[in-house]
């Protein structure tokens, strides 16, 4: 395959480009931002992108101004010539076979024919092998993937579409997809762990719910069943207490009837006694004059008075008799008192003598004369007491007189009053008094408490209660027998009340309890079918879980062994790529190099130096241009892997800028020898490449 | 000459295992199955409307379901409602508690036990037997006896059991012998516990089948019966009320060339009150990335429930070898897979070989999921 000429028209720096290549090596030559680096991106552009759908992605790519950009590539193959068109701006990509006369408009179709014609239909596989850019020289590992995919494809005889990578990816999606963790975006087991975890929850508080509705309905039936109890011996207490009640009321009332009987008949009795009395004393009084109080009083009066006078006569008679006495005694003193007289006056002159004559004569004299003076002074003393006496006998006698008098006067009074009263004497009169009048005063008091007892009622009102309140206490006698007859005991009547009380309290709370749980019961809701609803979410949320583990189990065992399947395959991709590889690094190195292995996964390797006769690290130990030659090796490997009987063209955009003289010209060997059988455009500002041109293309 | 609505196993509240979500949806069946009993009794204005057990499904029984079964019942006005006890609802089953400690409708014959039985309408010229069964499983007959003809002309059993299998011996308790009903001398015999419609050996006697269906499997159910028995029998008519379409489905690879076929075949399937269980078996489907779970997930808003199961073997692994050498991947991925699939355990072998399958439906399939 050979690329004959190329047209370019508004694309980068250029308004139109046509340039012609021959086969082997075309160097073409420019100085820097001559325009090299849009020439291959127009190759590539013109050879894989896509004109329908990477219009916008190219338009920054357009001439300054223009629309859009079209590439023309003149290509001629061994089964033909063909020209290949785009156009950036219409979308037109067309191929036409100008030997078959046939067109190619589609992407397929193109991929098709680019496959068929150079093994390269895809723009990464071109960079990473047929187009060598300058320091783009490790673009090989870049690719590692999609070159692994061509490889095994290879490999594999094209038997088979190569999916292994995008199955393995998908895989490892799905896997991760199920099994990520994270809050944000968590994988399906956790969704499925996280929603597990809540239905759980939701089951456990629905199922204590429930446990506890069941505990109400429990408690609903004891409390029914208390309630019941309760309200069935209240009723039964009730009634004993309404029976009791109506006994004990009967028993109060007959109670009450009698001792209010028992007041009235003791009461009639004690009148009709009171009355007897009454009459027994009356019958007492009968016929006794009725004294007057005035005349008890003069009675009285007149015996005290007659009491006095008689004692006042009895004691002036006394003293009658008395003086009487005394004033017969001193009745010689008026004789002796004359004698004595006389014989004063003899002394009297017998003392003047004596005292003339003898002194001591007339001291005897003198004191027969005191003595004869005391003697007349007592004489004159009792003649006038005696005077006295008879004075006061006189008095004396008289008083007896007016006794007397006064005595007969009063009983005479005496016996007036009691002529009055047809009564012997005082005391007979003051016992008829004494008798009267205190039976007067029992028949007043006797009268009294009649009166008393009647109650200022007649007796015929009070019979008539007394009879009222017999009939009454036989009726109450009746109704009393009818409710049994029965004692009750007030304290057990007490105690039964309580006992009704407490039941009508025990009722209304426990009719309450009834109450607030049924009423809990009616709003508990579809409990038990949401908590179905529930076991049933959290039983398919654990057969989704197994089922998402099995299935992770199953990707991922999937994944391992088409992972093992394919480095089984790969293990003779990479003899092969390191057989090839190997043989360009022998002839680039001058043998410095000879042998190189990949790693499997990454394309990263290690060659082997036949002077140190070892593995040398590529990372370690080799220099950048040992590093681009064993690159530039690899491409040429994988080109020839990848085109096999094909012979595509070789782009090389100033790729050795890092060798030195020796390592380009050991390149430049190797790639003279290749351009037998491939057509190199090899893009430089240099003039080192002109001895290997075939042609040199000046821009 | 009466006329009764006969049903039984309505399970209300019933637990749908497996069916995730939709067994919140087949709840409200049950009950609207419930609503349209009640109004079929209306419309038909029959003489009583029997319940023959398992009214409802456990003691997990909301409030509110007792309330909506009561508020039902009291539609029916003077319509008497016979419910007696099954095996899931047993007399000793709470549920009957709570449902006595409502005010319930004066048409309601709640028989829980023998005190009021037997049950004579007297409008009906009909006595209604019953032994309702006390426990959920208990080994006695569940066949009342026919103490007195004299009750009534007309003589209706109802009962809640299963008869006897000749040659098989059951532990299921209720069980009861044809010749107890043959010899009983019942007009009618109400029957409850199987699920389908059935008639007992040409017998007066008749399973009524679950009003509405619950599970997979069965056949002529979601129906009631209405009898109308006179003095030459019974007549019988069967009339819908289950909603639901319960499909039990097996597609085969070699019909179902791809998974739009199988897409086309379920959608005629499709329905709120569809419940598709789809087993897909034949070998894998050739050039295609089919998925049983993305098909599912996909297909899942269509329908009430839909599980999908992917039976599919395996292609013949010699084919793949052969077409596949063991220089490709998928050869190299099969070979080794056999490899494995032979030396490992019965537990491990079923995942390997899953494992097999997806690897060769993505190696060979195209190469998107989406691609169905």
């Amino acid at each position: 395959m050979k690329i004959n000429n190329v047209s370019i028209n508004n694309f980068g720096k250029f308004s139109e480009f046509n340039a012609e290549f021959g086969s082997g090596i075309n160097v073409i030559k420019g100085a820097n931002e001559a325009g090299k680096s849009t020439l291959v991106e127009a190759i590539k552009a013109g050879l894989f992108v896509d004109s329908k759908s990477k219009k916008k992605t190219l338009k920054d790519r357009f001439k300054w101004g223009a629309e859009g950009a079209k590439v023309y590539i003149g290509l001629s193959a061994e089964d033909g010539e063909y020209d290949l068109n785009k156009d950036f701006l219409s979308g037109v990509q067309v191929i036409e076979d100008k030997q078959n006369y046939s067109r190619m408009e589609t992407k397929e179709s193109w991929d098709k024919f680019l496959e068929n014609e150079i093994g390269i239909s895809d723009a990464d596989l071109f960079n990473a092998t047929a187009c060598v850019r300058q320091d783009e020289m490790e673009d090989i590992s870049k690719s590692s993937d999609i070159l692994r995919d061509r490889l095994e494809g290879i490999i594999t005889g094209g038997q088979e579409e190569v999916v292994a990578s995008k199955v393995i990816n998908d895989l490892n999606k799905r896997i991760s997809e199920i099994k990520k963790e994270g809050a944000k975006d968590p994988g399906i087991l956790k969704r499925l762990e996280d929603e597990a975890e809540n239905l759980t929850y939701e089951i456990e508080k629905l199922t204590r719910e429930l446990e506890e509705t069941e505990a109400r309905r429990g408690e609903l039936v004891d409390v029914t069943s208390i309630l019941d109890n309760t309200i069935s011996e209240l009723n039964e207490k009730s009634e004993l207490l309404e029976k009791w009640d109506a006994a004990h009321k009967a028993q109060l009332e007959l109670t009450q009837l009698e001792e209010k009987y028992n007041d009235l008949k003791s009461r009639f009795d004690e009148i009709e006694e009171s009355q007897k009395k009454v009459i027994s004393y009356r019958e007492q009084i009968y016929g006794k004059p009725e004294i007057l109080k005035r005349d008890i009083e003069n009675i009285d009066e007149l015996e005290t008075k007659l009491r006095y006078l008689q004692s006042k006569l009895s004691d002036n008679e006394n003293d009658e008799k008395i003086l009487k006495n005394e004033v017969s005694k001193v009745k010689g003193i008026g004789l002796f008192a004359g004698l004595n007289v006389v014989n004063f006056f003899f002394i009297l002159g017998c003392f003047a003598a004596g005292f003339l004559i003898e002194p001591i004569v007339a001291a005897g004299s003198g004191f027969f004369i005191i003595t004869q003076i005391v003697f007349v002074v007592m004489v004159w003393k009792r003649s006038a007491e005696r005077a006295a006496l008879k004075s006061q006998l006189r008095f004396t006698s008289k008083r007896v007189e007016e006794n007397k008098s006064e005595i007969e006067n009063s009983c005479k009074a005496i016996n007036e009053i009691l002529e009055k009263y047809s009564l012997k004497n005082t005391t007979n009169m003051k016992d008829v008094y004494e008798l009267v009048e205190s039976t007067q005063r029992k028949i007043h008091e006797e009268t009294s408490r009649y009166e008393h007892l009647l109650g200022g009622k007649n007796q015929k009102v009070l019979q008539g209660q007394l009879e009222a309140v017999t009939k009454d206490l036989a009726l109450v006698r009746e109704r009393s027998q009818s409710v049994g007859g029965l004692f009750i005991d007030p304290n057990e009547l007490l105690k039964l009340r309580t006992r009704v009380q407490e039941l009508s309290e025990t009722k209304i709370k426990t009719e309450e309890k009834f109450r607030l749980i049924s009423h809990q019961l009616e709003v508990s809701g579809g409990g038990a079918e949401e908590l179905s609803t529930f076991h049933e979410r959290f039983e398919h949320n654990r057969s989704m879980f197994e089922r998402y583990n099995h299935n992770q189990q199953v990707y991922m065992i999937t994944a391992s062994l088409i992972e093992t399947a394919r480095a089984n395959i790969l293990k003779a991709t990479a003899e092969l790529l390191e057989n090839k590889v190997g043989k360009y690094l022998s002839d680039i190195t001058n043998d410095r190099y000879n042998k190189i292995r990949f790693d499997k996964t990454n394309l990263d390797f290690s060659v082997y130096s036949p002077d140190k006769r070892d593995w040398v690290n590529s990372e370690d130990l080799l220099s950048r241009g040992t590093i681009d030659q064993v690159y530039l090796c690899a491409r040429l490997a994988l080109l020839e892997i990848l085109a096999g009987e094909r012979k595509p063209f070789l782009i090389l955009d100033d790729p050795f800028v890092h060798f030195d003289a020796d390592r380009t010209k050991n390149a430049m060997v190797v790639i003279k020898e290749i351009s037998k059988d491939y057509q190199v455009l090899l893009f430089t500002n240099s003039d080192n490449y002109d001895q290997n041109a075939d042609q040199v293309i000046q821009l | 000459m009466p006329q009764i609505i006969h049903t039984a196993d309505i399970h209300l509240g019933m637990k749908f295992s497996g069916l995730g979500r939709t067994g919140k949806l087949l709840r409200t069946h049950l009950k609207n199955a419930f609503s349209s009993i009640v109004d079929i009794t209306i419309e038909k204005n029959a003489d009583c409307l029997v319940i023959a057990g398992d009214l409802f499904d456990s003691n997990q029984i909301s409030d509110s379901t007792v309330n909506f079964v009561i508020g039902e019942i009291t539609r029916l006005q003077t319509i008497p409602v016979i419910i007696i006890p099954g095996t899931h609802d047993p007399s000793s089953n709470p549920i009957w508690r709570s449902f006595k400690e409502k005010e319930l409708p004066a048409n309601l014959h709640l028989i829980l036990s023998d005190e009021h039985i037997p049950l004579t309408f007297s409008e009906i010229d009909t006595t209604f037997w019953v032994k309702p069964n006390q426990e959920s499983n208990l080994l006695e007959s569940p066949i009342p006896e026919l103490k007195d003809k004299s009750l009534s002309k007309y003589h209706i059993a109802i009962a809640h059991g299963s008869l006897a299998v000749p040659g098989i011996e059951s532990q299921d308790g209720y069980t009861f012998q044809h010749e107890e009903i043959s010899q009983a001398g019942f007009d009618y015999v109400a029957l409850g516990h199987w699920h389908s419609v059935k008639q007992l050996n040409e017998l007066n006697a008749y399973y009524c089948g679950t009003p509405e269906q619950s599970r997979f499997g069965l056949k002529d159910c979601g129906k009631i019966l209405s009898v109308d028995v006179n003095d030459s029998g019974v007549n019988i008519e069967q009339i819908q009320t289950g909603k639901t379409q319960w499909h039990d489905l097996t597609l085969s690879t070699e019909v179902m060339k791809s998974p739009g076929d199988i897409i086309k075949e379920l959608g005629t399937y499709t329905g709120d009150t569809s419940l598709v269980r789809c087993v897909i078996e034949g070998g894998q489907i050739h050039g295609v990335n089919f998925d049983a779970d993305i098909l599912k997930d996909e297909l899942e808003e269509g329908f009430a429930y839909i599980g999908i199961t992917d039976k599919t073997i395996a292609d013949d692994i010699k084919m793949l070898l052969a077409n596949y050498t063991a220089v490709t991947i998928t050869g190299q991925f099969v070979q080794v897979m056999t490899e494995r699939i032979e030396n490992a355990s019965p537990d491990m072998k079923d995942i390997l070989e899953e494992s097999l399958k997806l690897g060769c439906r993505l190696l060979i399939g195209n190469k998107s999921d989406k691609q169905l």
